[in-house]
Parts: structure tokens; C-alpha cells; sequence
């Protein structure tokens, strides 16, 4: 007996398996355990489907940042890109400055 | 800094892309022999996946919250793991696919702990990179290709090379200064589209992609016209990748240098 997450590790680990046509799949699927639900939404291919009937929900998965320009030390405390170049009006008052 | 501290370290592994496909014997073991493991990772049945290979599996999503900027998240997430880390455990972090490509966290991680004297280091992984290479047919050597989180490309002023291949990593939040969304609209694909622009013809076709996470699902592949890449829809899942628009342009001068070099040597030309 496999559940859901058995039967995906092992569809994703397996060379025949990962690249079955439905028929073999529906084959495959129904030495399991898993719900006829669950089968269903397999074979559809409909991971948002699958989602759904596990509880899961999507995620954010996002970890890396842009780091606009400004966006200031406290938020940034990494070696960000340099900041565009100044308009050159305000470059030449900068350096003036400087 | 104590460089010689034994107890307490850090890896971070990554999952790969597809559930039960991408994961390496390394990675697996550094997660099963970890006292504490922190999960960030691309949807929840990978999270229900990696919850069989350890007891202790703390997920990193509590940390997002829309509206707070992503910066202070990425800060908290590095803070729970070092702080296992402090406290002598050997902490195993997971992200999908690579660990280290386009994933600040677990860099800062490794860099800090690194800095306190703790034994931190990356294992590499299979990403959305590896899988465009194979779903795609491309070959990064072909005409070499950039790649580019694309909120970048509209903040600074990057130079593109039109003749290489180009990948946009984070297009669907594309254009968010405050780094607090988790998605942006087309109107900020627009402007992302008037930057590329500048280099390639709206007519030229771009491929919105994204690669399996779970074994039952195929690649997404759509191919479609830069014009209307704002009208497309695109999450935070997608990577857009353009194919070269011109040919590469030789370099006589630099030839001419290698003819010189070739005859001076006895070389055929
Ligand atoms: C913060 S990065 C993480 C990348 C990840 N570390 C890796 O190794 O691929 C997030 C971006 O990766 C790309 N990405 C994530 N999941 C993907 C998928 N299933 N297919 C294609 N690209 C994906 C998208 O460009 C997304 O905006």
C-alpha cells in the first residue's frame, strides 16, 4: 500500500514510471491505496487538484531579493548593486560638493 | 570569534525541481542526519514530501506575510536558522532546487554562520535552470546566455547581448520596489516589455516556462510574442527565457590579432 507521497517519490524516481502513458499510470495507481479522488486528479495531471485534496496550499517561494536602488542599509545589509548613475546636472553638483 | 567552535553548524541543500526526481544521496543523508531542518520550499506537498525524511522539519512560509517587505522575511529566516545554529545544532536548511541560485537567504546563512565560527557550507542542486537546459533543448555554450532577476533590469541600466540567450528569473513580481508583493500587474510587465524592447522586436518570441514540481505534472512551455508578455500570465513560478534575436557579429580585429598569432607560430589560418 502506498499513499500519495510514496507513490510521487517513487514516480518521480523511477525511469519508466515518470514517463508513463495514462494507461500505464491508471495501472500503476491502482495497486495503491490512494483515494479514487486522488487517482483522478493524477491522472488529469492537475497538481492544483492534488493540492487541494491533501490540504496543502501554495506557497511563496521567493528568497531572492532585487534590491532596488535606496532601498537602504537597514533593508539591504548585503553588497547591493551600486546605485544608478546620477543625472549628470547632479553629478557635477555632487563632485562640486566633494 | 571563536573560529575553533565545534558544536553547531549549518548546510544548506537543495530538493530540486520535481518531487522524488532531483534529489542527490548527499543531500538526502545531510537532511537525515540533521538535529533541526528549515524548509523553503516551491509548494506544500513537496513540504509533506520532505516532512517523511525528518522528525523535526520547520517550514519557513510562516515568515512570508504579503504586505511585510520580503527584506525583514529573508532577515528572519536567516535569524531562525542561526539561531539552532548558536544554540549547537546541526542545522540542515532545504530550498527547492539549487540552494544557491537566485536564493539570497541561504547565502547570508551560510556567510554569517561562517563569520560566528561555525562549519557552514552549500550543497549544490538540480534548478530551474538545469530543467530549462533539458525541457527546453537549450545549450547555455550555444551563443551563451544571461541571466537576470528581472525587477533588476528595470531598476539599473544593464547592458543585454541580444545575441546570447536571456533568462528573467522573478518576472512575476517584476517591477516591486517595495519588495512586499507577491505579485505584480500587467501594467509592470509592460514597462518590463518597453525595456526589452530596446534591444529585441515585439515580435520576437519569448517562452514563458515552468518546470515540474511534482512528478504527475508536465513542463509549461508557451511560446509567445514579447509584444504581448504583459497580457500573459505569469507567477511567481515562471521563468521567461528569449532566444538570441541577431547573429553574433565577428570581431575582425581580434581575428586578425589570432591570424598573426597562428602564422607567428606556424599555424594554418
Ligand atoms: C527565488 S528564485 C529560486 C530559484 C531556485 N533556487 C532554483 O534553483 O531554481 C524564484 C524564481 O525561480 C524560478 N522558478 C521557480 N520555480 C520554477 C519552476 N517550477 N519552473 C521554472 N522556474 C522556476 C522563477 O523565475 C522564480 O521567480
Amino acid at each position: 500500500m502506498l499513499d500519495v507521497i510514496d507513490f510521487m517519490e517513487r514516480m518521480g524516481g523511477d525511469a519508466q514510471l515518470s514517463q508513463a502513458s495514462p494507461s500505464e499510470l491508471t495501472l500503476a495507481l491502482a495497486d495503491t491505496g490512494i483515494s479514487t479522488e486522488l487517482q483522478s486528479a493524477m491522472l488529469a495531471r492537475d497538481a492544483q487538484q492534488v493540492e487541494m485534496l491533501l490540504g496543502t496550499k501554495a506557497v511563496c517561494m521567493l528568497v531572492a531579493p532585487p534590491g532596488p536602488p535606496g532601498f537602504g542599509p537597514h533593508h539591504a545589509p548585503f553588497p547591493v548593486a551600486p546605485p544608478p548613475p546620477l543625472p549628470e546636472e547632479e553629478w557635477e553638483q555632487y563632485q562640486g560638493e566633494h | 570569534m571563536d573560529a575553533t567552535r565545534s558544536s553547531g553548524s549549518l548546510v544548506c541543500v537543495g530538493l530540486g525541481m520535481t518531487l522524488g526526481a532531483h534529489l542527490g544521496p548527499l543531500a538526502r543523508s545531510h537532511i537525515e542526519q540533521a538535529d533541526v531542518v528549515f524548509a523553503a520550499l516551491s509548494d506544500g506537498v513537496v513540504e509533506l514530501w520532505l516532512n517523511r525524511m525528518h522528525a523535526d522539519v520547520r517550514s519557513l512560509q510562516p515568515y512570508y506575510r504579503e504586505g511585510c517587505s520580503r527584506m525583514d522575511t529573508y532577515w528572519q529566516m536567516v535569524g531562525a536558522m542561526l539561531a539552532e545554529v548558536r544554540a549547537g545544532k546541526r542545522v540542515c536548511g532545504v530550498f527547492y532546487g539549487h540552494p544557491g541560485v537566485f536564493a539570497w537567504v541561504p547565502h547570508k546563512a551560510i556567510e554569517m554562520a561562517r563569520n560566528e565560527g561555525y562549519h557552514a557550507h552549500m550543497e549544490p542542486g538540480v534548478s530551474a535552470e538545469d530543467c530549462l537546459y533539458a525541457d527546453l533543448g537549450i545549450d547555455p555554450g550555444a551563443y551563451g546566455c544571461q541571466h537576470f532577476e528581472a525587477s533588476q533590469l528595470l531598476f539599473y541600466q544593464r547592458r543585454i547581448d541580444p545575441t546570447a540567450y536571456l533568462i528573467l528569473w522573478q518576472v512575476g513580481v517584476v517591477g516591486d520596489q517595495s519588495m512586499t508583493r507577491f505579485s505584480t500587474n500587467a501594467a509592470y510587465r509592460q514597462v518590463l516589455v518597453d525595456v526589452l524592447a530596446r534591444d529585441y522586436p515585439l515580435d520576437h518570441e519569448v517562452i514563458i516556462y515552468r518546470a515540474a514540481t511534482l512528478p504527475i505534472e508536465r513542463p509549461r512551455i508557451e511560446r509567445i510574442a514579447l509584444g504581448v508578455l504583459a497580457q500573459a500570465k505569469i507567477g511567481m513560478a515562471e521563468t521567461i527565457v528569449i532566444p538570441p534575436a541577431r547573429p553574433m557579429q565577428a570581431d575582425p580585429e581580434i581575428l586578425a590579432r589570432l591570424n598573426a598569432l597562428d602564422r607567428a607560430v606556424g599555424m594554418p589560418s
